[in-house]
């Protein structure tokens, strides 16, 4: 299951480890009644979430991305504002943990630079829904009580646990961290027909954050799974908050 | 919600976004659609050109997007199949054209440029009778697509091969590309106002 990537890119960056995700399919939060569920084609995710010293590595080589020198159109203000400086990703401890305070943009061209890419939210969904023991822990009202818990408990700058969750894939701390960037945050979230009256994907968008319109969903008790919507339908690109991180995908599983 | 940065909804804290989310999306009301974009009264510190990517407009020329500075222009994005919302659009952008005297440029950035080549946009264009001189219609890749409408904050997905669900948010940009001003669903008058006052 885990396997040691080496991305045929010509980039002389080691890559992290990275985890094979089977193909499959999940049920999306929002689909309606009687939809199939949504496809997911085999791909590889990341272990673990970027950290400090990786991005550190990275801005290193890429000077645009660095603090101070980054496009105000691709990171807003606070962009890497817990770095004591735009090369220093703070003491040794530090660099371990997980990379904050990035915005879409800055995660791309992270991943990018790795021969990689973002997951998709449909694929961080997929492989999110897994407990540590079983692949579809959708249903599994331990697992759910576990994810409330622990996203009750969560606290945007705190370190990430000594011992990141690891799921039955192999991927570690997917609930841990806070949140982490999709390469289609900004995505309509509600497949359904886009011809309805008014403004459709407005109108309907709107109903994701509304307690009365939480039929809508497949299943309004997944409240973690809310949050996560939620919070990325509240991002802009250039967005960067203290519990938004990232790890990366990539398509070709080799 | 701070403005003084220019970010269009800069949050810091987790919860203050939910509740922020929440308000502009007009939890708890019924009725009409509420704007997804909240309005924005001052500039944005940064241009949308800064992007730097490369289009191809409706006469088949590569256009940068810094090309478009020089004059304040209104954004929206569509897609030609658009039989629902994106007429309503189009209408919209022709009146505000109409009320500027013709001195406001007009992009149209296509959702999907795999069928919207720079020839059907060019006869989108004729059929709509959006003359060169003042309507730009670009297509480019999926890629930059996604990094131009992450930044204008317009979610797209689509849904069938004919079919995308799109916001549909018009931008206002100022001559170097700032965003002034974004509205979902039709203009009203306040946008047409700050168009006057930047082409003032």
């Amino acid at each position: 299951m885990l396997l040691t990537f080496a991305i045929v890119a010509g980039l002389a960056i080691a890559s992290p480890a990275m985890v094979r995700i089977p193909a499959g399919s999940y049920r999306p939060l929002y689909s309606a009644a009687g939809e199939p569920k949504v496809r997911v084609a085999a791909f590889a995710l990341d272990r673990d979430v970027v950290t400090r010293g990786e991005f550190l590595r990275f801005v290193t080589r890429q000077p645009a991305w660095r603090r101070g020198a980054v496009r105000a159109v691709f990171a807003d203000a606070s962009y890497l504002r817990d770095w004591p400086g735009a090369l220093e990703a703070g003491p040794r401890e530090a660099l371990a943990q997980p990379v904050r305070n990035v915005s879409w943009f800055a995660a791309k061209a992270y991943c990018s630079a790795q021969g990689k890419r973002l997951p998709t939210a449909d694929e961080w969904e997929y492989a999110a829904s897994a407990s540590a023991t079983r692949r579809d822990a959708s249903r599994d009202a331990g697992f759910r009580a576990h994810l409330l818990a622990l996203y009750a408990s969560r606290h945007a700058a705190a370190p990430l646990p000594r011992r990141a969750e690891t799921n039955a894939y192999g991927v570690r701390g997917l609930h841990d961290l806070g949140w982490e960037w999709t390469l289609d945050f900004n995505s309509v979230v509600v497949p359904d027909d886009s011809r309805a009256a008014g403004s459709g994907a407005d109108a309907r968008d709107r109903h994701l954050y509304c307690a009365s319109a939480a039929i809508g969903a497949s299943d309004p008790t997944d409240y973690p799974a809310f949050m996560r919507y939620a919070v990325r339908a509240g991002l802009t690109a250039r967005t960067t908050l203290d519990g938004l991180g990232f790890r990366c995908a990539a398509t070709q599983v080799t | 919600m701070r403005r003084d940065t220019g970010d269009l909804t800069m949050r810091r804290s987790l919860g203050h976004s939910l509740l922020l989310l929440a308000v502009a999306l007009g939890c708890g009301r019924g009725g009409a659609p509420t704007p997804e974009v909240p309005a924005v009264r001052t500039l944005s510190s940064y241009s949308v050109y800064d992007l730097g990517s490369t289009w191809r407009d409706q006469g088949g020329a590569q256009r940068t997007l810094a090309s478009l500075r020089g004059k304040p222009r209104l954004v929206a994005m569509i897609y030609t199949k658009c039989t629902s919302v994106c007429p309503l659009s189009i209408g919209e952008l022709k009146r505000i054209e109409a009320a500027t005297d013709g001195r406001l440029g007009l992009v149209l950035v296509t959702l999907d440029p795999e069928h919207d080549t720079p020839t059907l946009l060019a006869q989108y264009a004729k059929e709509h009778d959006m003359s060169a001189e003042r309507w730009t219609l670009l297509t480019g890749t999926d890629d930059d697509l996604r990094d131009l409408a992450a930044t204008l904050a317009v979610r797209y997905r689509r849904v069938s091969p004919d079919d995308l669900a799109h916001s549909n948010t018009l931008t206002l940009l100022d001559a170097e590309g700032r965003v002034v001003r974004q509205q979902a669903g039709l203009a009203d008058g306040a946008l047409l106002a700050e168009a006057r006052t930047l082409l003032r």
